[in-house]
């Protein structure tokens, strides 16, 4: 039987890295004493797969992993028990079970709420620079990769950039950017690009990944949606 | 701006923001209004290392079980956040509760290595604690210290207000009572020490005068006063079996050293490698029972989730019911997937058997400590291996599948001449010629020969030896390195001899070397275990400054009538005894193991019954 859960990351273990994360579940999995399912062979692994890593330093409330279990539990149970066992800050919040629903690697965009500080750059300046930035045909930004610095072109990996809301003191930019396996762009880099234009530094306070989907054309199908006709076959 | 709020700040900024954040699973949060005395225990490495301790683990989860004391961790920051502390005017913090350690009512260090011993007086000095005893008043928290270097503790006695020395489990309450009632009746500092004083086990270093001949030698360690004890014996568990032991660990978010459940099988080693200190100052051997382990393994697999656990001991094969134990435990956790880990095995027919079975060492190669290179240099050191033994169990491990070997020697033996060194390269060249029998060729074979440099011990039978030069460390590296390099199946690393060196200094040393950290720790030395960033040239220039010299310490044969400063401690052995071990040393004589025969080292004196080994001569 397999379970698709949804989970959040907040607080401190927001420092915590993807690769840590996962043994964190691990061991949480065999603290709560669920019958999940091992890989076979001479180091036998978990058989649990997450959406795309969080970069360090970043909140969620909208992380999934598919987990495999050798029998069949009730969902409510798993929740409880999992909840139980994980530290303070990972929370799972909802279950599905995970059959017929899209491949979490097809995901292919996030949604990210970037929190800065209003103090050198008003509103309308802002709103400004994001208008510019989307207008731009090409962004090209320096990624650095295993085998060292590549220039990338980052204008067809932003899907959208608003001015959410704002106060006197902070202002709230959402992103919808791309993620996977076709290309991904970390928030921060957009803010930096936006930096440029502004010729000004802004405060980042706070970085959170609010969804996660999968979009295609208009199409926008969430890892809980049930949608047959998006098979990975199907979907061109 | 609160800690919290400034770590948030500078967190981003850091490599592994998750060694400061605490968090952790199965740490521990108290409300500070119901503490009556809080604690700060205190590694003086980096968290990845202080995480990996089984001392600090079993006093944090003891010492929490009492709801009026907390007992928080501290680690050594590492380089950049120490960077941005200083710069951001952040004092350092305990993991839990983010409180400042000076607010602390103690601070206790664990000394694992001389090595960290700059660390201790970085960590006080980012606490605004001043780094010397004497300058610590009613303001200050108590700076304490326990662990295996405490057995000489004369080089911090001018930084540590007192010592507990030997196994803390029970002492560290008498210490903890003690101080409720003083905290209570208000007294002062001077008052806490000079009762502190009075608990079997604890050592108050400003409470002694010490005397020195003209040669640079002890003539005495004095007590300034009648009631304080004019020496100090180690302190032990009587019955291991039922002392405390935590099961509902801290559960690391990253990678550690030793990242997985530790399950103490017993302490103390019967062995009597005579170059080896653990194996004199953690004597008797205690064992637990195997029904006692076995509930101890399961509770701690179910309240931490680790997949991997190790039976922790000094020599794990010397466990009697090992091949019990290791059933039990193999088939209490084959559902859930854990796996058993055995370090410090010797490696023979029988643990082959069990390596092969739990799969776990595989992974690791295979690691042989044969300690020297010649059957007689073995018998000087007494360590119960022969060449036979080694290349027969290389044998079953090549026809097992095995094609990777860890040989560990050491240089610098007492009577050590270049014939021992060959026999290293003598050795490693056999290992090969073993695997070419069993297998027609050497392809994928890997034999990697590592030499560390001996340190003579306090507390051994070589404590009156001196250490090998920094230039014959070179030279017989240098050797090793020319009769190595003709296989290209041999891999041969050696520990840097300047480390040694220093470890020799330290490790038996006196007051005096005090000085020579202070002035070393303001020339910027830390972390000097570690390679990368030990700076030799700033602690020889801090040797001079201080008027102190290093090789009087590392170098100089002490005569069998010299005083020693750490015999102001009574570590349970007998100096008869260690006297004894170095004569038979030197005329190449073993001694066996004391499970066959009592040799009459002095540790029954501690306590009746506490030895479990029989007939004594």
């Amino acid at each position: 039987m397999k379970l698709r859960m949804k989970f959040k990351k907040e607080g401190l273990t927001r420092f915590i890295s993807h690769l840590d994360m996962m043994r964190t579940f691990e061991r949480a999995f065999r603290r709560a004493n669920l019958p999940i399912a091992f890989t076979q062979g001479f180091n036998p692994r978990p058989k649990i797969t997450f959406t795309p890593a969080l970069s360090l330093g970043v909140t969620s409330s909208s992380e999934y992993m598919d987990v495999e279990f050798y029998e069949d539990i009730s969902k409510q149970d798993v929740v409880l028990k999992l909840n139980g066992a994980l530290p303070e800050g990972i929370q799972v919040t909802d279950v599905e079970e995970a059959d017929e629903k899209l491949p979490l690697s097809m995901l292919n965009c996030a949604k990210y709420v970037v929190t800065v500080i209003l103090s050198e750059v008003g509103p309308e300046e802002l709103i400004k620079s994001i208008k510019i930035l989307l207008q731009q045909k090409e962004i090209i930004v320096e990624k650095n990769t295993k085998s060292g610095k590549k220039l990338v072109d980052i204008a067809p990996l932003i899907y959208s950039i608003d001015l959410a809301d704002h106060n006197s003191d902070t202002a709230n930019i959402v992103m919808s950017i791309s993620i996977g396996q076709q290309g991904s762009v970390a928030p921060i880099t957009v803010i930096r690009e936006l930096e440029r234009i502004l010729l000004k530094k802004l405060e980042v306070v706070g970085i959170h990944r609010e969804e996660i989907f999968y979009i295609s054309g208009d199409k926008k199908i969430s890892p809980f949606n049930v949608e047959e006709n998006i098979s990975p076959k199907e979907s061109k | 701006m609160t800690i919290e709020k400034q770590l948030e700040k500078l967190l981003p900024l850091v490599s592994k923001p998750a060694r400061y954040m605490g968090n952790e699973y199965n740490s521990i949060n108290k409300d500070l209004n119901g503490i009556k005395v809080h604690i700060a225990l205190a590694f003086p490495d980096v968290y990845e290392v202080g995480m990996s301790h089984l001392g600090i683990k079993i006093l944090y989860h003891l010492l929490n079980e009492y709801p009026d004391i907390y007992a928080e961790r501290v680690y050594a920051p590492w380089i950049d956040f120490e960077e941005l502390m200083r710069k951001d005017g952040l004092p350092l913090f305990s993991l839990e509760s983010k409180t400042p350690i000076s607010k602390f009512d103690m601070v206790g260090f664990t000394l694992q290595y001389e090595m960290s011993y700059t660390n201790i007086i970085n960590m006080l000095e980012l606490s605004g604690i001043p780094i010397l005893s004497s300058e610590r008043n009613e303001s200050h928290p108590f700076v304490i210290a326990g662990g295996p270097c405490a057995y000489n503790p004369e080089p911090l006695a001018d930084i540590i207000d007192f010592f507990i020395i030997g196994e803390a489990e029970e002492a560290i309450l008498d210490v903890i009572d003690l101080y409720k009632s003083f905290k209570e009746r208000g007294e002062s500092r001077q008052e806490f020490l000079e009762n502190v004083a009075q608990i079997p086990g604890v050592y108050v270093p400003m409470l002694y005068n010490v005397s020195y001949n003209n040669d640079g030698t002890i003539s005495g360690i004095l007590p300034k006063k009648d009631h304080i004890p004019s020496v100090i014996q180690k302190r032990v568990i009587e019955d291991l079996d039922s002392v405390y032991y935590p099961t509902k660990f801290i559960v690391p978010y990253i990678d550690i050293v030793h990242d997985r459940a530790v399950l103490e099988i017993f302490r103390g080693c019967t062995r009597g490698c005579r170059f080896c200190q653990a194996g004199m100052i953690y004597r008797p051997v205690r064992e637990k029972t195997v029904d006692r382990l076995e509930k101890l393994a399961k509770d701690i697999i179910s309240s931490t989730g680790y997949g991997e656990i190790s039976l922790s001991s000094l020599s794990t094969s010397d466990y009697s019911d090992l091949k019990r134990l290791t059933q039990v435990l193999t088939e209490d956790f084959r559902q859930c997937q854990v796996g058993l880990s055995l370090p410090s095995l010797r490696i023979d027919a029988f643990s082959l058997e069990l390596a092969k079975k739990i799969q776990e060492i595989k992974k690791s190669g295979l690691t042989f400590a044969p300690e020297a290179g010649t059957q007689r240099l073995r018998d000087v050191i007494n360590k119960g291996v022969t060449e036979e033994d080694l290349l027969s169990s290389v044998r079953d491990a090549f026809a097992l599948g095995w094609n990777r070997v860890k040989l560990y020697f050491m240089i610098g033996l007492p009577t050590e001449t270049y014939e021992d060194l060959k026999g290293i390269a003598d050795l490693a060249y056999a290992v090969v010629d073993v695997y070419r029998q069993v297998n027609g060729h050497t392809k994928g074979l890997q034999v990697h020969v590592s030499t560390s440099t001996f340190v003579p011990k306090p507390f051994t039978p070589f404590q009156w030896e001196s250490q090998i030069t920094l230039a014959e460390i070179d030279e017989r590296q240098q050797h090793l390195k020319k009769l190595l390099k003709k296989n290209k199946n041999i891999y041969y690393s050696w520990h840097n001899g300047k480390i040694s060196f220093l470890e020799a200094v330290f490790s038996r040393g006196d007051r005096k070397l005090g000085r020579v950290l202070k002035i070393a720790h303001e020339k910027g030395c830390k972390f000097d275990g570690w390679d990368e960033f030990l700076d030799f040239d700033k602690w020889m220039s801090a040797f001079k400054e201080a008027k102190v010299d290093p090789e009087f310490y590392a170098y100089r044969k002490r005569p069998e009538t010299e005083k020693f400063p750490w015999e102001i401690i009574d570590a349970g052995i007998d100096k008869r005894f260690l006297l004894l071990e170095l004569e038979k040393a030197k005329k190449g004589q073993t001694t066996p193991d004391c499970r066959i025969r009592c040799h009459g080292c002095g540790i029954r004196r501690l306590g009746d019954g506490l030895c479990e080994i029989k007939n004594e001569v």
